[in-house]
């Protein structure tokens, strides 16, 4: 059944759509008072500041009649207004307006009135209309006189609540132009996760710069777009930089929340980490945007992944990377499409060979970890300005990690296994100097940079961690005294929390640090303790914490010539006149997928990342297209040739264009299934 | 003052002689307009307006002519549609006043071969 959208498209000639755009300008619990009402009102308390308090059902011959059902009483100027007996409000004579004025003890930036019988609410020369019973409007003054109108002259007005705040409401009656820009980069060299931008003007009749002035930055603002019967998904945008008023024209500028990413993982957004179940990157982070509020989904869990067995879970996350890299990285490289059979883990399920994770916000924010099936269709007849661009070709992608150290001490987003102590037993150190044993407890790292050179065959020796953290500063003070005894430090580790996991659930919840704190003697970082040096060597290597000496893996993967060493992976191919591309960086750590003592399975990551973005096309392009096409950058459409050919195609960016009443698309695409 | 005769139109309240041909075209007005690669234009109905027009007369007295002249800027122009309603429209004068010949006819001075153009301001979105 074709949507009224779906219906309008197909035609040359559509009806405009309708465009709805809402900011709620916030409260700033401002106290009011009322006035003004008095000689204007049948009956008034001006109890307006209570919203829970019921309206007294008044006796009344004129107006709304009265109840017969016993709940109306008679007017008795001497019954207070309470939540139990209710309130007054302020009612005016039947069909004659109303005056109140509201004053604040600051600026009032906005209103909401709830009111019956009134058609509309006049204030300071403008008028706005009582809809659904409430109303909506500007201020910027700390005194406001408004006059109500009735809606009939039969009707009586009831002003029942006043509260601050306001809705400013644009739709295709005073706007002026609005330009969506949704975007995502599907770029093959280093992407990276870019925010979508809404860009507003709009026309008012009534002077609002006061109130303008003082929106804030982040204030929510929600674009819909479509047909009465068949409107957009709500795209939700914050207000970026000044809301600027001039010659009666508003102005505002909003982006995605893309710009709430730019910070580092905080261990509040993991505090509710549980299962048995070795998280992957992208569910741990998929846990954090859910926390942030910015998905609803459930992240996509595959049982197959499951290493049963051990209540036990430990997530790194690295530091010094901002979320929103770790995203833009993993929407780059993590896709995994029909990996060969000799490259799963017996544990891993065979039909589980396909895993993608690609997030886009555009104000929308969707988390996608399926392939794109492309079912919709887009033909090349209805574009205009259809351009084509072929980059050079990629032969060769060299990734070098970073820091490349004799042990590849790369800084990295890992998702490690931990299924068991190593040798001997390894302990948690707490601020108050009490170990507490690995056994049973759930774990969560923020981990940076490894020590970068933690030599097996030499006991004692550490170097110092992150600069400027100093190690051996620290570690002179407890003064140890031999190998069975020493605290050696892994990393710029810090705990987050202990607590057991029974049955898949975090109990006991002992946190140690409810905050990334800066590395100090008081707030150390987690240590482990090992009983001996060569079991720490174990477990790093075990790990995946360190290297070994031998070249890992040289081979082909689906046609794509794979060589990984110790400081970089390479994956070419055969084209020829193609460039060659080196990444480096902090991410893309070996125990991403498999994270396990087989070689082959760790190292499956990232090469089989970087042979996915060495098959991406080099071809991409650009059309005019009627309308919202109703999508979401990343998504696959089936891209309709005049030739008759169909190519499957991924959109890069969406430009949504209302002006003038009508709307045109400009959209981005790179070819094939990114 | 509202129109009172059909014969009659009216700018800015003053009655002045309905032209003879004059007869409002509307328009549809278009919005998000683009050609595709196959050379058909796409876009929005937004609605319509009239369409410019052309006024002319045989003959009108200086009165009148007077009223034409004195068209500044937004004037109301309240005519008879064809639907048999009494319209009210923004306009404004897009040209000179020609005015042809002169001739007194019974004392009174009246012009022949009289026209300007106009141009209707408003749109409709019904």
């Amino acid at each position: 059944m074709p949507t009224t959208i779906d219906i309008e498209n197909a035609k040359q000639i559509r009806q405009p759509m309708d465009v709805l755009i809402t900011m709620q300008v916030p409260d700033d619990d401002i106290s009011l008072t009322f006035s003004g009402y008095t000689s204007t009102a049948k009956v008034a308390d001006g109890v307006l500041a209570q919203k829970s308090w019921p309206m007294r059902t008044l006796a009344d011959l004129q107006g709304d009649g009265f109840s017969l059902g016993g709940s109306a009483v008679l007017y008795d100027p001497s019954t207070s207004a309470s939540a139990a007996d209710g309130k007054l409000g302020v009612r005016g004579n039947v069909g004659q307006p109303v005056s109140l004025t509201v004053t604040g003890d600051q600026m009032i930036t906005g209103l909401t009135l709830l009111v019956t019988g009134a058609e509309s609410v006049t204030y300071n020369g403008g008028t706005h209309e009582v809809n659904a019973g409430r109303v909506s409007f500007l201020v910027g003054a700390t005194s406001a006189p408004l006059t109500l109108t009735p809606s009939a002259a039969d009707t009586r007005i009831q002003v029942s609540y006043v509260e601050t705040g306001s809705e400013i409401r644009i739709t295709n009656e005073n706007l002026i132009s609005c330009v969506v820009s949704l975007r995502s980069d599907l770029s093959v060299v280093d992407p990276t996760l870019p925010e979508s931008e809404l860009n507003i003007e709009a026309y008012n009749d009534v002077d609002i710069s006061a109130a303008v002035a003082n929106i804030p930055e982040d204030t929510p603002i929600v674009y819909r777009a479509g047909y009465d019967s068949n409107m957009s998904a709500e795209r939700r945008f914050y207000v970026s930089g000044q809301v600027t008023w001039a010659d009666n024209v508003l102005s505002i500028h909003a982006v995605d929340a893309v710009h709430f990413l730019d910070t580092e993982l905080s261990p509040a957004y993991l505090t509710d980490l549980y299962s048995d179940t070795p998280e992957l990157a992208p569910l741990v982070v998929m846990r954090v945007l859910r926390k942030m509020g910015l998905i609803s989904s459930t992240p996509y869990n595959p049982a197959s992944l499951k290493k049963g067995g051990a209540n036990k879970e430990v997530v790194f996350i690295p530091k010094g990377v901002t979320l929103r890299e770790i995203i833009a990285e993993l929407s780059n490289v993590f896709r995994f499409r029909d990996i060969p059979a000799a490259y799963l883990r017996s544990e891993i399920d065979q039909n589980k060979r396909n895993y993608v994770f690609s997030y886009v916000d555009a104000g929308e924010p969707r988390v996608m970890t399926t392939n794109p099936s492309g079912s919709r269709i887009i033909k090349e007849e209805d574009c205009a300005d259809i351009k084509k661009q072929i980059e050079q070709p990629i032969s060769k992608i060299t990734y070098k990690r970073n820091p490349v150290t004799s042990f590849n001490g790369e800084v990295g987003l890992y998702s490690v296994l931990y299924d068991g102590v190593p040798s001997g037993s390894a302990q948690i150190l707490k601020d108050n100097g009490v170990f507490l044993s690995l056994d049973d407890y759930v774990f969560c790292f923020l981990i940076g940079q490894k020590s970068d050179e933690i030599d097996p065959t030499s006991s004692y020796k550490y170097e110092p961690l992150v600069p400027p953290y100093n190690l051996g500063q620290y570690v002179t003070t407890p003064s140890f005294s031999n190998a069975t005894d020493l605290l050696y430090g892994v990393s710029d580790v810090y705990p987050v929390f202990t607590g057991d996991t029974k049955n898949g659930e975090l109990r006991n919840e002992n946190p140690i640090y409810s905050q990334v704190v800066p590395w100090t003697v008081r707030y150390d970082t987690a240590w482990f303790r090992w009983t001996s040096l060569t079991a720490l060597w174990n477990w790093l290597t075990s790990r995946g914490f360190v290297g070994k000496d031998d070249t890992y893996f040289s081979t082909d993967i689906i046609g794509y010539k794979l060589n990984i060493e110790e400081s970089e992976v390479t994956v070419s191919n055969n084209v020829n006149n193609g460039r060659e591309v080196v990444l480096s960086g902090p991410l893309m750590g070996r125990s991403f997928f498999w994270s396990s003592e087989t070689s082959r399975g760790e190292e499956a990551f990232p090469a089989y990342g970087l042979a996915e973005m060495l098959k991406r096309s080099n071809i991409t392009g650009s059309f005019t297209w009627k309308g919202d096409p109703r999508m979401q950058p990343r998504d696959v459409v089936n891209f309709h040739r005049l030739d008759g050919t169909v190519e499957k195609i991924t959109i890069e960016t969406i430009t949504l264009k209302h002006e003038g009443g009508g709307t045109t698309a400009e959209i981005t695409y790179r070819k094939g299934v990114v | 003052m509202a129109l009172t005769n059909q014969n009659y139109i009216a700018i800015d309240g003053h009655e002045i002689l309905r032209p003879p041909t004059f007869a409002p075209q509307m328009q549809d007005i278009y919005a998000g307009e683009y050609t595709t690669c196959t050379g058909k234009i796409v876009g929005d109905r937004i609605g319509w307006k009239y369409a410019d027009a052309t006024m002319t007369w045989d003959a009108l007295p200086q009165s009148m002519v007077d009223y034409l002249i004195g068209m500044s800027g937004e004037c109301t122009l309240e005519f008879v549609a064809p639907d048999g309603t009494i319209t009210s429209e923004t306009v404004i004068r897009d040209s000179v006043v020609q005015l042809q010949n002169r001739n007194t006819i019974r004392g009174e001075v009246w012009w022949r071969n009289v026209s300007l153009e106009l141009r209707f301001i408003n749109a409709h979105h019904d």
